[in-house]
């Protein structure tokens, strides 16, 4: 039988395999800031699987392949791209039922997670040993940025910080209560540290949950994105929990994004930042499109304008696919403008 | 006000412990001082309290980097925050800002290799430095264990802030080593003081063994007959990892492996879990034990002999901070010392390689090789420790040199190296066989004469086992993990502790 990564693995390469490589369901797993990656797992609907394995290694991931085509799962067509079998395609099938929680994913939106929860252990320790007016222990985070973040947190409080325990407190319980939850909540909270209780590692929590290690990796994972999805939808709710939730949009592009989108905001055009930059138009096009991606304010119309926003939207109902190919059968536009408003507006589609 | 009072303030004590104070006071009448001091004694101390009387900054060399972050963490955590570590972990952003507010902090930890660097020692020597520490200063001597090749450089560089009042740190130098460290700093004139490397309350046994398989049987008796908390060493992490799922299977679930291959989260949660008592045995390779100030652990067990005395006694010293009685066991079956020979030797370059590396680049290796190191390591099959000392002979090559000659030269090291590698493993064996007290023997070892008698003294003087052996079996109750109990308890002021 295969395991539950393996399983997820067929899943996202029976959605994308035909059109990309097999190393891209990897970097998409793997959680790889290519602006390729990204907009791949948009286009095929697998953007909830985004960074969801972040330790699988290059090695792990070929042994998975050469199973997947040991049990006939798949195997490799002319061109050596991968073809999913008949045998493939019944179990794609039946990933989400076999597996439900894996529909709490949503790591294309919360590819952030993992700050979220580096950000809520150490919040969790320092509180804990505040109550406890403990003031000499070692932290259990040692990021730099999550560290001088907590004190920032601490530092622009609008709460006196002797009530942070009892908020925090609250808010985790009602947050872990009312999250519609096939996964227990355990699976978080061991691994959280204190005043006198030191967290379980990953290891310990997996031996304690009687879990293996792919199915513990993913359920933590669906519930901080279960978690972050709650806090986004009812911030006011979760005062405490939506300030460590917040993340730099910024900081979630690529480098080279970055400098394309500050000569952006000065108000530069796609071929005038393209001559700045020495690259080529469609580097920046793809630029953009990853910029829509993140930055909600960021505006799209200069590009595309309103009216074909909504044609082009029109057309990707009629289609009801996202693959540019058959989209553009139907509207006579740029590649360009659909992966944009696919881009801005994927969510609502 | 008196040192005293100074103690109490700072660190929280009422009482020195044995040497210190005479060390600090030599260090307040404005000395240089070289210090050795047994593992586990306090040696931070000795430089951290004089800071509080002076008036400038402190600059501590260290070279470990794991060892200086644990001790920054150390003193953040008792509430000195004017403390920074420089070394390369420091990004690139936040070491502009620490270099611009350089002038606020009073203690500075450095790594020997930024001090190679002539823009931090211009920022540096615009400061009052009123304390210059050399931390594991044996690392100067060739002939101490851990030679760093950097350290040799500590010299210079004093000189060029100014010759400021020096210390010197070590836990385990014998007499050559410790001139070598006074003439590389550069020292007209120092005190040296010696504190003797016995510490009585911990308790030798080598155990003869068959073979291998008898020894992981004999490891499982002395961990289920011994009272913890204990460590046992490993050599490799694939049977520290093994051994710890044996014991957690066999009716020890407080037993976790600790090593170098973990992430960095599972390491500090297992260091920090012993710490506070959660778990009872650590396996461990020697990545365990450095900064961690645990006072009660009660054994010491190596399954795998160390590859000098030097080292043994660093770990066996991680036993009985607090001064009560401890065992330290060595376990040895026939032939162990193929192993440790087999380590020592993965840590020198091989002749092969470095003569590949001379046919193959020639010239280049005068300005061309640090834009090709990766590849270079990669393709020439170095190991980190290989690499790390062929590196630094290659800093030092420069065009006036003939490069035939300085081949042959660094041959002719690493053979030096390697044969005293070789000779420190012989010792380690020679103490492991030899029929005569342990502690004898290895007081010997470093120049001194066992005095007194010591009770339990060692295997062959005879130990009475069973004050080491567990009091009643404590059986930990294993009530099964509730999230909301757990959180309560984390959060809120009734929070009593917790068992998981």
């Amino acid at each position: 039988m295969i395991n539950i990564l393996e399983h997820v693995v067929l899943y996202c390469l029976s959605k994308l395999g035909k059109e990309r490589s097999s190393s891209s369901v990897f970097h998409l797993l793997n959680g790889k800031k290519s602006s390729q990656t990204i907009q791949d797992s948009h286009l095929f609907q697998v953007d909830s699987f985004f960074n969801t394995a972040h330790s699988l290694t290059r090695e792990q991931y070929e042994d998975i392949i050469t199973k997947l085509i040991n049990h006939d799962f798949i195997y490799l067509g002319s061109n050596q791209q991968i073809v999913i079998s008949e045998k493939g395609h019944l179990l794609v099938k039946e990933l989400y039922s076999t597996y439900p929680y894996l529909k709490r994913l949503q790591g294309g939106k919360y590819h952030n997670s993992m700050q979220f929860w580096e950000r809520l252990s150490l919040l969790t320790q320092v509180c804990s040993n505040l109550v406890n007016k403990q003031t000499r222990y070692i932290p259990v985070q040692k990021n730099k940025d999550t560290q001088n973040w907590i004190k920032y947190l601490f530092a622009t409080s609008e709460e006196s910080s002797s009530n942070l325990p009892h908020m925090l407190l609250t808010e985790l319980y009602s947050l872990l209560e009312t999250s519609e939850l096939e996964i227990d909540p355990t699976v978080l909270v061991a691994r959280l540290s204190g005043f006198q209780s030191i967290g379980l590692t990953e290891m310990q929590t997996i031996d304690l949950l009687g879990l293996d290690e792919n199915s513990y990796r993913f359920q933590f994972q669906a519930l901080l994105h279960c978690l972050l999805r709650s806090i986004e939808m009812n911030p006011s709710a979760y005062p405490l929990l939506a300030r460590i939730a917040v993340t730099d949009e910024l900081h979630q592009l690529t480098a080279s994004t970055k400098k394309t989108y500050e000569l952006l905001t000065k108000g530069k055009g796609i071929v005038e930042i393209g001559q700045i930059r020495r690259l080529k138009e469609s580097t920046i096009q793809d630029h953009i499109v990853e910029i829509a991606l993140f930055i909600h304010t960021f505006n799209i119309d200069r590009f595309v304008d309103q009216p074909l926003q909504e044609q082009i939207k029109e057309a990707i109902q009629k289609a009801s696919s996202k693959q540019l190919r058959k989209i553009r059968e139907i509207i006579e536009v740029d590649y360009f403008q659909i992966r944009l408003v696919i881009a801005k507006c994927g969510d609502l589609l | 006000m008196t040192l005293e009072n100074k103690l109490k303030t700072h660190f929280g004590y009422d009482h020195f412990k044995k040497g210190q104070r005479e060390i600090i006071e030599a260090l307040t009448l404005g000395k240089n001082v070289l210090a050795m001091l047994p593992t586990g004694t306090g040696k931070s101390l000795c430089y951290q309290l004089p800071a509080y009387l002076m008036d400038g900054v402190v600059v501590v060399v260290t070279p470990l980097l794991s060892l200086m972050q644990d001790q920054v963490e150390q003193m953040m955590a008792r509430g000195e925050k004017r403390v920074v570590a420089i070394n390369s972990f420091l990004e690139r952003g936040e070491r502009a800002s620490v270099f611009g507010r350089l002038h606020t902090y009073k203690f500075i930890y450095i790594s020997p290799e930024m001090l190679m660097s002539d823009f931090v020692v211009s920022h540096l020597n615009k400061l009052t430095i009123s304390l210059f520490v050399v931390d594991e200063a044996h690392c100067i001597s060739q002939w101490g264990y851990d030679f760093r090749p950097d350290y040799l450089k500590l010299g210079d560089i004093r000189e060029s802030l100014g010759s400021p009042q020096t210390i010197a740190l070590t836990a385990t130098a014998d007499q050559e080593v410790r001139s070598d460290i006074a003439q590389t700093l550069k020292l007209n004139e120092w005190d040296e003081f010696v504190s003797s490397v016995d510490r009585p309350n911990i308790k030798m046994v080598v155990d003869f063994v068959q073979d291998a398989r008898d020894k992981l049987d004999k490891l499982l008796e002395w961990v289920f007959f011994l009272q913890g908390p204990g460590i046992i060493y490993f050599s490799s992490k694939k049977l520290a990892e093994e051994v710890a799922i044996m014991l957690r299977d066999s009716g020890l679930p407080r037993a976790m492996a600790y090593h170098g291959g973990l992430d960095q989260e599972s390491r500090i949660l297992i260091q920090q879990q012993f710490i506070k008592g959660q778990l009872d045995v650590i396996c461990a390779t020697s990545a365990f034990g450095m900064g961690i100030n645990k006072e009660n652990v009660r054994f010491v067990i190596h399954f795998h002999m160390p590859l000098q005395l030097e080292s043994y006694l660093q770990e066996i010293g991680r036993a009985g901070r607090d001064g009560e009685n401890s065992i330290s066991i060595l376990l040895y079956s026939p032939h162990d010392e193929q192993l440790p020979y087999q380590l020592a030797e993965g840590e020198l370059p091989t002749q092969y390689q470095i003569n590949w590396l001379f046919q193959h680049f020639g010239d280049r290796l005068l300005y061309e090789w640090e834009e090709m190191e990766e590849s270079i390591k990669h393709i020439g099959g170095f190991s980190d420790t290989s690499w790390r000392l062929t590196k630094d002979f290659l800093r030092s090559l420069n065009n006036s040199m003939d490069l035939k000659v300085e081949e042959e030269r660094f041959l002719q090291y690493i053979d030096n190296r390697k044969k005293h590698k070789r000779n420190k493993i012989v010792d380690m064996l020679n103490w492991i066989q030899s029929k005569e007290c342990k502690r004898k023997g290895i007081l010997s070892y470093f120049g001194e004469v066992k005095q007194n008698t010591v009770e339990d003294c060692c295997h062959v003087c005879g130990i009475a086992y069973d004050q080491y052996n567990k009091k009643s079996s404590e059986v930990v109750e294993v009530t099964p993990f509730q999230w909301r109990d757990y959180l309560q308890a984390l959060l809120s002021k009734s929070g009593t502790s917790y068992e998981k």
